[in-house]
């Protein structure tokens, strides 16, 4: 089984994985990815101090492929009724 | 197959007597009915799921874990077990295992035939009742688990299990100076902690950047005690460390 490595981006860091994990084929990574994701996605929302998580799925042949998770709040636009 | 000489349960020892004081006679007693010593390979099945084993077994070298398997094939990790503990005492009384228990390391383990321990807890009360001490602080350490698993960040869950461990280990001498092995993949601590092996990667990264650890697998040295525990929050205080008359 090929391995695969996940760098995760998150509040200006980057966790560059140098330990992979094997999977199937690319589909299965993207899965583990998502996992990863739906995982940290519930502390970064709860904690509001993040609003974007990558994930680079690096690999020898395939790829690399880029999931990203975005949060945005978005405020009423000001009224100008002074 | 070689028999367990009193050498071989110095780890049972040291934990019990850490929470009380036990006598050479109980040592003895509980030494006569200790039978092999046995030698299992990393990843074997000790006691699998819906068996009924004859026999209880004792870590005294290695790692061993507890885990359910779900429907989609996924794994739970439901305890790590170090030397000293008496991983399916259980058994003696349940009978029939409602989960497996399997060496997570090369283990070496010594087995306790129920018969054995049936004649320990009728001929001596205070053994009995450190063996019962033994099950209630397991279930202690199930209800930390709860907590962590249920409350915690995935950073704390992380710190808070290095914390333990490295307690754990202390008593049993299996840990020094902030350092101690742990042979586990980050597939295994995804399993224990509840999180996906990419997350676990990631959150070790954290530990790592924040300087509270370091982690060569299968080596981990904790650089700063007093932070790591600020961050797991933890209190040592439901692995029961006082020595008092039981």
């Amino acid at each position: 089984m090929p391995r695969y490595y996940f760098d995760v981006f998150s509040d200006n860091t980057l966790t560059r994985d140098e330990i992979g994990l094997d999977l199937r084929d690319m589909n299965a990574a993207v899965a583990e990815a998502r996992l990863a994701l739906a995982d940290m996605s519930r502390e970064a929302i709860a904690s509001a101090k993040l609003d974007e998580l990558r994930i680079l799925i690096r690999d020898g042949d395939d790829g690399p492929v880029l999931l990203t998770v975005t949060i945005s709040t978005e405020w009423p636009a000001k009224s100008d009724g002074t | 197959m070689a028999l367990a000489s009193l050498t071989h349960l110095q780890p049972l020892f040291k934990r019990l007597q850490v929470r009380d004081h036990i006598s050479s006679d109980e040592m003895n007693a509980l030494a006569s009915k200790a039978s092999a010593i046995v030698d299992v390979p990393a990843n074997t099945d000790m006691a699998p799921e819906g068996s009924r084993p004859g026999f209880s077994t004792l870590v005294v070298e290695g790692f061993a874990i507890r885990y359910n398997l779900l429907g989609d094939g996924r794994r739970q990790i439901t305890a790590i077990h170090v030397p000293g503990d008496f991983i399916d005492l259980p058994s003696f009384l349940l009978k029939t295992m409602d989960h497996s228990v399997a060496a997570l390391s090369d283990c070496r383990v010594v087995a306790f035939q129920h018969q054995g321990l049936l004649d320990i807890t009728a001929q001596w009360p205070h053994l009995a009742r450190l063996l019962w001490l033994l099950t209630l602080m397991e279930a202690g350490i199930h209800r930390q688990w709860l907590v962590t698993m249920g409350r915690f960040s995935a950073l704390q869950r992380m710190a808070h299990l290095v914390c333990e461990l490295y307690v754990r280990l202390e008593t049993v001498g299996k840990a020094h100076n902030g350092r101690f092995n742990l042979p586990m993949t980050h597939v295994g601590l995804a399993d224990t902690l509840g999180l996906s092996p990419v997350h676990v990667n990631r959150v070790l990264g954290e530990l790592r950047s924040m300087r509270l650890i370091r982690w060569d697998t299968p080596e981990v040295e904790i650089l700063d005690w007093t932070g790591l525990r600020r961050v797991a929050e933890f209190d040592d205080s439901y692995l029961n460390l006082h020595n008092e008359p039981r």
